[in-house]
């Protein structure tokens, strides 16, 4: 980082090809679509390049990089929807379905729709946890919350999803709701 | 870590799911060894299992060979103020080397400026003192020229 601050376009280019991979994928799941999320992948990466001077060695790297494009993520969902509040967003339970017997597709859909309903922080808790596998501690410091408060978000936040899920979770795992 | 008890794998299902790998590794053990002995959190293993499940039906998100280009190109094309405008005029090396050196140069020229002594400004004053009734006798001189020739 002290090069890329120095101006060093090298070492610049190696946080990228070491990195945007896994942050694109980062962005795409918490803003929902693929353009929107590049579109944070680049001004992420247009900040690192702008701001690395501000980077203290107090945070890695990746955490750093993972904080600036949650914020651009935000900025561009505050865009996107800007009368709808993130944290009092009410899932809506899909059980009632007519058409029960979803494909894998229509499932996936489904996830994706409930993920996006879900508050802003519980979203990013699950994001990093399971997707992104960050540990609980790296998460917790991207969020800037203590361990035990991402716990509790990420407690939420799928209690949530088996709550608004319920429908699909049958036809996917074979149950009854 | 040996003080994980059964509620607190409880806590562990809820928040990380049912794959011990996401567990925070401090815990990880030790929760494995509680699971085995008690039965009863097979239920609450399931339930955390089907969440997981659900979440990895989303697709792996692919990644983007064009965005990595124009990634890279950004310190080609985004400059981020008059240091990198700097940079692009002196690629030899860091820029802040020759800014910082015009700018010890201009101070030198400023403090030498001030400090030397002010001959210049007596002569001036005496040049002027030397020209001025010059300048007034001609004018006074057009003037009466002016008054003479006026109709």
């Amino acid at each position: 980082m002290p090069r890329i601050a120095e101006g060093d376009p090298v070492a610049y280019r190696a946080l990228v090809d070491r990195h945007s991979d896994r942050l694109l994928a980062f962005a795409e799941r918490l803003v929902g679509d693929r353009a929107s999320a590049e579109d944070v992948v680049q001004d992420s990466y247009l900040a690192v390049w702008r701001s690395a001077a501000r980077w203290t060695p107090a945070a890695k790297v990746s955490t750093w990089l993972y904080r600036i494009a949650r914020n651009a993520a935000l900025d561009q969902l505050r865009r996107r929807r800007p009368t709808v509040d993130p944290e009092t967003v009410v899932l809506v339970d899909p059980g009632d379905r007519p058409d029960r017997q979803l494909s894998s597709r229509q499932t996936a859909a489904v996830v994706r729709g409930a993920l996006d309903a879900l508050p802003e922080r519980q979203r990013t808790a699950i994001v990093l946890v399971h997707y992104d596998r960050r540990s609980g501690a790296e998460a917790a410091d991207i969020l800037g919350v203590s361990v035990e408060a991402l716990e509790s978000l990420l407690a939420r936040g799928r209690r949530a999803l088996r709550a608004a899920l319920d429908g699909p979770r049958a036809d996917l795992i074979g149950g009854e709701p | 870590m040996n003080d994980v008890t059964a509620d607190r794998v409880r806590a562990l299902l809820e928040a990380y799911g049912a794959d011990p790998g996401r567990w925070p590794e401090a815990e990880r053990d030790a929760a494995r060894r509680v699971m085995a002995v008690v039965p009863a959190l097979a239920a609450e293993v399931a339930a955390a299992a089907e969440v997981d499940i659900l979440l990895d039906t989303l697709p792996d998100p692919a990644s983007s060979p064009a965005l990595r280009v124009s990634l890279k190109d950004i310190p080609d094309h985004a400059r981020s103020g008059w240091l990198d405008r700097l940079a692009a005029l002196w690629p030899f090396e860091a820029p802040w080397r020759p800014a910082a050196g015009l700018v010890a140069a201009a101070v030198v020229g400023i403090l030498v400026g001030v400090s030397m002594p002010e001959v210049g400004t007596a002569d001036a004053a005496e040049t002027l003192a030397f020209h001025d009734p010059v300048a007034d006798a001609a004018a006074m001189a057009s003037g009466a020229s002016a008054l003479e020739f006026r109709p």
